[in-house]
């Protein structure tokens, strides 16, 4: 699920066009040709397609470097934000907006 | 970080305050825009003049520009999408009689007389390595060894403060370096090297080290992390307000191929070039020397002021 949403982003980043599909969950995106603002891209993306925000302690290159590794990342803040404290979650276990909380 | 006794403490303000008195530098009422006196300009002309007979022996081509710039060349640098807070824009106004007359007639409220300004073709140079990309595009594939330049500009960024040494507006003499990731890596570490060298020969306590743009916002972050995991930029630090935190005078970058795709930059191969450039802020090495030997020139250190104005 989280694979596909993240090579879905990456089919979006004009650095990837075209190539997003062949590439295996372990390439290195960097080595595949994207750039440093193509790694921007990639996070703004999936941060609207999450609804999520990345902390700063991941906007590292290496948590760039390859599907499985933006992957792993997604995982960590899905775990982080499941032990939150009993917040209320949307069926992916991402965490749910406030405003539509309340 | 070498030997050298460092100058005693002074505040970025007093530091400032002192320029002003001494007549080195004249106030504008603007943070960060200063006039400069015959002495300080004098300063500036023997840091630079110092920094071409270092690389003499290098053979750059000279290209020297105006503090303006193509929009279009601004553009397709990215440097907008990566540094928004420093740009500096040039807009003009190109109504008619009676345009003139409506907006000498505006309100502060309704825009006052910048209320009819358009964006020009020409934006401020934000470093003087900017206006030598798309020149060097033009001409074509690359030479198989690869090309060197010379370059020099005022350069503008938005970034007011109290700290001299931190202008709006100042001097960059820069070499930007054309060829192989090989040539750019080796150029990087060769004017590390000398850098260090000349800030020696002027009695500067200078280290180089690892460093970072400063992009905007978190993504930003993503891209400065990304910038120092590659090793992509150093600068050559001496303390010049704050001992505290260093001052950076000079910077050794490596672009990877960023400024090949934006500009279309070609090695003899066909395939896209690598670049580098290695720059120098000519009033910040002359505030440094002012801070460390003192406002009275005559009364510098003798192999200083060899190094500075040798005797021919």
């Amino acid at each position: 699920m989280l694979h596909e949403t993240v090579r879905n982003v990456l089919k979006g980043v004009s650095d990837l066009a075209g190539r997003a599909d062949a590439l295996s969950n372990d390439a290195d995106l960097f080595d595949a040709g994207l750039s440093s603002y193509g790694t921007v891209e990639v996070m703004i993306g999936l941060e609207n397609a999450l609804g999520v925000e990345f902390p700063e302690t991941a906007l590292t290159r290496d948590s760039f470097s390859s599907i499985n590794a933006i992957v792993r990342v997604l995982e960590g803040l899905q775990k982080d934000a499941a032990s939150g404290g009993g917040k209320a979650v949307d069926a992916n276990g991402w965490p749910v907006a406030q405003e539509t909380v309340q | 970080m070498s030997t050298i006794e460092l100058a005693p403490r002074l505040s970025a303000d007093d530091f400032r305050q002192e320029l002003f008195t001494r007549g080195l530098l004249f106030a504008t009422g603007v943070d960060g825009l200063y006039g400069r006196s015959a002495t300080f300009e004098s300063l500036v002309d023997a840091v630079d003049r110092l920094i071409g007979r270092l690389s003499a022996d290098d053979k750059a081509e000279l290209m020297r520009f105006p503090p303006i710039m193509t929009r279009s060349g601004f553009e397709a640098s990215g440097y907008f999408k990566n540094m928004p807070q420093l740009v500096g824009t040039v807009h003009c106004f190109c109504g008619d009689d009676r345009e003139h007359k409506r907006v000498l007639a505006c309100t502060p409220e309704e825009g006052g007389w910048t209320a009819a300004q358009q964006p020009a073709d020409v934006v401020l140079t934000p470093a003087s390595c900017y206006p030598v990309y798309p020149i060097i595009a033009a001409r074509g594939p690359l030479p198989a060894e690869g090309w060197l330049v010379d370059s020099s500009s005022y350069c503008f960024r938005r970034e007011p403060s109290i700290d001299p040494a931190r202008m709006q507006m100042f001097r960059q003499r820069e070499q930007v370096c054309f060829g192989t990731p090989e040539r750019i890596r080796a150029f990087q570490s060769h004017w590390m090297t000398r850098a260090l060298e000349m800030f020696r020969l002027m009695g500067l306590p200078a280290t180089t080290d690892l460093a970072n743009d400063p992009f905007f916002g978190r993504p930003g972050m993503l891209m400065a992390n990304g910038q120092r995991s590659q090793r992509l930029k150093f600068e050559i630090l001496v303390p010049i307000s704050n001992p505290d935190k260093l001052s950076a005078c000079g910077s050794f970058n490596y672009h990877v191929h960023h400024f090949a795709d934006a500009y279309g930059i070609r090695g003899a191969d066909g395939e896209p070039a690598h670049t580098g450039c290695a720059g120098f802020g000519l009033e910040r090495v002359a505030l440094a020397l002012l801070r460390q030997h003192g406002f009275d020139i005559d009364a510098w250190p003798e192999a200083v002021s060899m190094t500075l104005w040798p005797r021919a």
